[in-house]
């Protein structure tokens, strides 16, 4: 078995990437690149029939009010939380709006992405204020039309419900859409002062989405219809990456309802009239495979001894503070340790799918997708037609997690479509979705650090090793980087060159965030050194801080025992710096009565601050018969303005659930470079018999509102493992959390 | 030809006997409620009512519910007439991304079928079959409690028609 070869892979070279920085939750594109275009590219669902103050709203005559959802919905509740903000300007309950997913287009754009895109727990925090400030320029221009129609003065006139009142005269909205259209839009507009909020910071109910998702008719990628689709199933190699070298179809092509057997760049695929048809026949196809030669040299245990290896290498340093090296030696005692973290699939429960009509020089695709610009470049990239005659329709999403921020399987779906040439649809098996995953990188990391006497650090050392992120969203999204101009065939050669072309440029943020930030320590040193065996790596739900949360909140217990202080009293010493995280750990302490467990059982505390938004646990848990129970966790989170309250604690309650999946099985292994789980019955997923009752605690805060996706995760895996402690004396240091 | 009865009407098909009712139903019978997560009956995403139970239809050959009764999400109710087990669902704010809620719906209703008030172990062992990643299992719990409660006082947990409440 040979080594993971790691040679020129951390290289300092830091230029080229000032033009795609990368942070933890997301792609940011810094620089558009792409040439000047003389006419404004018309907005996706433009009609003639409604206004369309701006690119989020239409106002049709009849007084509906549509809102294009710039966010993808995937569980976590953006379409009621941004549809909250549109009624409150409009002063309308939500549920009189009505939402359609926006298409793609540059006014969509995430603020400071460059690109639609949902993730990093962005979209609450990037869209709060220019939501409401559309909302509030598009009732500005109903008043002033309302005013200029009646006569009177704007200031005598009040909007509600989708009606304007002046005195006992009243109309429609919809009345006034007409002329508003024709009005200048004001400049400066006044959002609501927060004193007069009817509907923010409060449970209005039911969430948009819910009635569509309690009776079945929401609809999902899987669900997508449109006349003379085909279904498709494709078989790919074992080893992600590997090519077809040959296959014989064994007969199934004349198999009743079969219609085609075809060969695209990573499988072969059946199209037949029904899904069970092609799934079926695509069992009896034998390939012969070209395996890729990286991944194929690689399994668990080679990789993880890398990685170890790896953390002899001094590697490059990503944060300096102080002089760490000198405040180990001014140290009165030192602690060192070494955790790690596995390979994690996603799982959404809808497994990828996709449905792609090709028509000539135009496209349409349906997906679900968290960044629909990517979908429509990997189907242009694929099928040769230009980006802007490709529509691309977002459904809702059955989970997303980060993992449908990459878009295989829209290229794969257009690959299909190509060579046969009609409407298709493909939908992945569970096995190909645990084994075709963008997965969370695998991480190990050594952490050193000293005290002084009196048991406060002076010195914080943190050494990760790892694949990286970034040259696989690079892969994906080049593209969209370059100028509309390049020829795609080129864009794909240099994307698919995007490893060894950007990788090591410089070291990527996704890949040591969160492992020193949190506390104060006057010496401080981060490291990395990257070691990548050729699996595909992607954004997974916390991305770096769901494993480097894990790493930095147990050694911090570790610390505290070694100085023989109170874990929880021990970080608070170091948070001088961290106010609102320093509240919230208070506050989930205080709630769950740490230092007091029951009897039977044990406590455990973490807190992390991620994506601007700052959550602590307390996990309370048993162990009896060698069996860990975790009863219930106690949550405080402070993400400023809340928006909608329940909706904040579902998400703390689906990261926490989400995070437990990881910390007590998640574990996506490799033989010869294949993945070897495959199904819920070996990479199983926590079942409701094993969930906590879950307390959360909302901060009422007026900062700037911030994302609740993620940062419910990354406290829970060290929080469970640090009660584990508690209750046996036993520090796990590797997830899951496997009791010895 | 294989024929069942589908939301209480009976429909027909000729596809082959070992096909997944899963597929027949949502393919051949365009109800799309019903999902495919994991097709080895591990998940729950695709439960449907077989003769009043519960069943996982992607790996129940169409051929064995032959002359049976097939009940989907789309059968029990319907956004202006919803069951009350889907109102509990919209009361509790149980669903985030949706996807596995028409299974876990249908199991609910199922277990509240055989069993009008099950306690917290009796849901956890007869719902520990259906999946959800984003995690709602403390809300599906509360959600078939309250159902459990209204069913037998007779009162409605989520009226689509009364007007919008902002709580604090």
């Amino acid at each position: 078995m040979s080594t993971v070869n790691t040679k020129g892979l951390n290289s300092s070279r830091r230029n080229f990437l000032k033009l795609a920085g990368i942070t933890g939750g997301g792609l940011v594109l810094g620089v558009s690149l792409n040439g000047c275009s003389s006419a404004p590219t018309p907005l996706p669902y433009g009609t003639k029939d409604a206004w369309q103050p701006h690119a989020f709203l239409q106002l049709t005559p009849e007084g509906e009010v549509r809102f294009f959802l710039p966010q993808a919905e995937m569980g976590q509740g953006v379409t009621h939380g941004l549809v909250t903000l549109v009624a409150e300007e409009l002063n309308m309950p939500p549920s009189m709006i009505s939402v359609k997913v926006a298409g793609v287009h540059k006014d969509y754009d995430v603020p400071g992405a460059g690109m639609q895109v949902t993730g990093g727990s962005a979209s609450m925090r990037t869209r709060y204020d220019g939501v409401r400030q559309s909302a509030a320029t598009a009732r500005e221009l109903l008043i002033s039309a309302a005013a200029q129609q009646w006569g009177v003065a704007s200031g005598e006139l009040a909007l509600l419900d989708g009606k304007i009142n002046h005195g006992d005269r009243v109309a429609s909205i919809g009345d006034f859409v007409a002329l508003a259209a024709g009005l200048p839009a004001p400049e400066n507009v006044s959002v609501k002062p927060d004193s007069e909020f009817r509907w923010i910071g409060k449970n209005t109910g039911p969430r948009v989405d819910a009635i569509a998702k309690v009776t079945g008719s929401a609809e999902f990628g899987i669900d997508v219809e449109i006349p003379n689709l085909k279904r498709a199933a494709l078989k790919r190699c074992p080893v992600i990456g590997g090519k077809v070298k040959s296959f014989n179809a064994n007969g199934v092509d004349k198999v009743d309802g079969v219609h085609r057997v075809v060969s695209i760049y990573n499988g072969v695929a059946v199209l037949a009239d029904h899904y069970w048809q092609a799934k079926k026949a695509i069992e009896s196809i034998e390939v012969e495979w070209e395996y890729p030669e990286t991944l194929t040299a690689h399994s668990t245990d080679d990789i993880q001894k890398a990685m170890a290896e790896a953390l002899s290498e001094e590697g490059e340093n990503s944060f300096t503070q102080g002089d760490a090296k000198q405040g180990l030696i001014e140290s009165s005692s030192t602690l060192t340790a070494r955790y790690s973290a596995p390979f994690l699939a996603h799982a959404t429960m809808e497994p990828m799918n996709c449905v792609v009509h090709l028509q000539g020089e135009r496209a349409e695709v349906w997906a679900p997708t968290q960044a629909p610009g990517l979908a429509q470049q990997m189907a242009a990239e694929q099928s040769g037609i230009d980006r802007d005659n490709i529509q691309v329709h977002t459904t809702f999403l059955g989970g997303g997690f980060g993992r449908r921020a990459f878009h295989d399987f829209v290229a794969e779906t257009t690959a299909i479509a190509k060579v046969t040439g009609v409407p298709v649809q493909l939908v992945w098996s569970r096995e190909d979705d645990i084994q075709n995953d963008y997965y969370r990188p695998a991480a190990m990391a050594d952490f050193e650090a000293g005290l002084d006497k009196s048991g406060q650090l002076v010195s914080w050392n943190a050494k990760r090793s790892g694949p990286n992120i970034m040259p696989y969203m690079i892969d994906e999204a080049l593209g969209m980087m370059l100028p509309e101009a390049v020829p795609q065939g080129i864009v794909e050669w240099m994307s698919k060159r995007g490893y060894g072309v950007f990788d090591g440029w410089q070291i990527d943020p996704a890949s040591v965030e969160g492992l020193h930030e949190d506390y104060t320590v006057p010496n401080k040193s981060v490291n990395h050194v990257t070691v990548d065996p050729g699996l595909r790596c992607g954004y997974w739900r916390s991305v770096g801080h769901s494993f480097s949360g894990f790493f930095v909140e147990s050694f911090m217990d570790e610390l505290a025992l070694k100085s023989g202080q109170d874990p929880l009293q021990f970080r608070l010493k170091h948070m001088d710096d961290n106010p609102r995280l320093k509240n919230v750990l208070k506050l989930a302490a205080e709630k769950a009565g740490w230092g007091q467990p029951k009897p039977g059982r044990f406590l455990g505390i973490a807190a992390v601050k991620s994506f601007e938004s700052y959550v602590a646990e307390v996990a309370e848990i048993s162990i009896e018969n060698q069996t860990l129970k975790v009863h219930k966790v106690t949550c405080a989170v402070d993400c400023g303005r809340v928006v909608n309250p329940d909706i904040v604690r579902t998400q703390m309650e689906s990261g926490i659930n989400y995070g437990l999946t990881a910390a007590l099985y998640g574990d996506i292994t490799i033989k010869d470079g294949a993945v070897q789980e495959s199904n819920f019955h070996d990479y199983q997923v926590l079942r409701m018999s094993e969930a906590p009752d879950i307390d959360v605690i909302l901060v009422d805060s007026e900062e700037a509102p911030t994302g609740v996706g993620e940062p419910g995760l990354p406290p829970i895996a060290p929080a469970v493992a640090n009660a584990i402690f508690s209750a046996t004396g036993q520090r796990l240091r590797s997830l899951p959390l496997k009791l010895g | 030809m294989i024929s069942f009865r589908l939301n209480g009407e009976t429909v027909s098909t000729d596809v082959p006997a070992d096909t997944p009712l899963l597929w027949v139903v949502r393919e051949h019978f365009d109800l799309k409620g019903s999902k495919f997560g994991c097709g080895k009956g591990l998940c729950g995403a695709c439960t449907m009512h077989f003769n009043g139970s519960a069943i996982r239809t992607c790996v129940m050959p169409v051929a064995a519910v032959a002359d049976g009764e097939v009940t989907t999400v789309e059968g029990i109710g319907q956004a202006d007439n919803l069951h009350i087990v889907q109102q509990a669902w919209i009361k509790h704010n149980v669903p985030q991304c949706g996807y596995c809620q028409s299974g876990q719906i249908m199991s609910a209703v199922a277990l509240l079928e055989q069993n009008p008030n099950p306690s917290d172990g009796d849901i956890e062992s007869f719902m520990s079959g259906n999946i959800c990643r984003c995690g709602t299992y403390s809300r599906i719990k509360q959600a078939i409690h309250s159902a459990a409660e209204a069913k037998s006082s007779g009162v409605i947990l989520f009226d689509p028609l009364a007007p919008e409440e902002a709580t604090a």
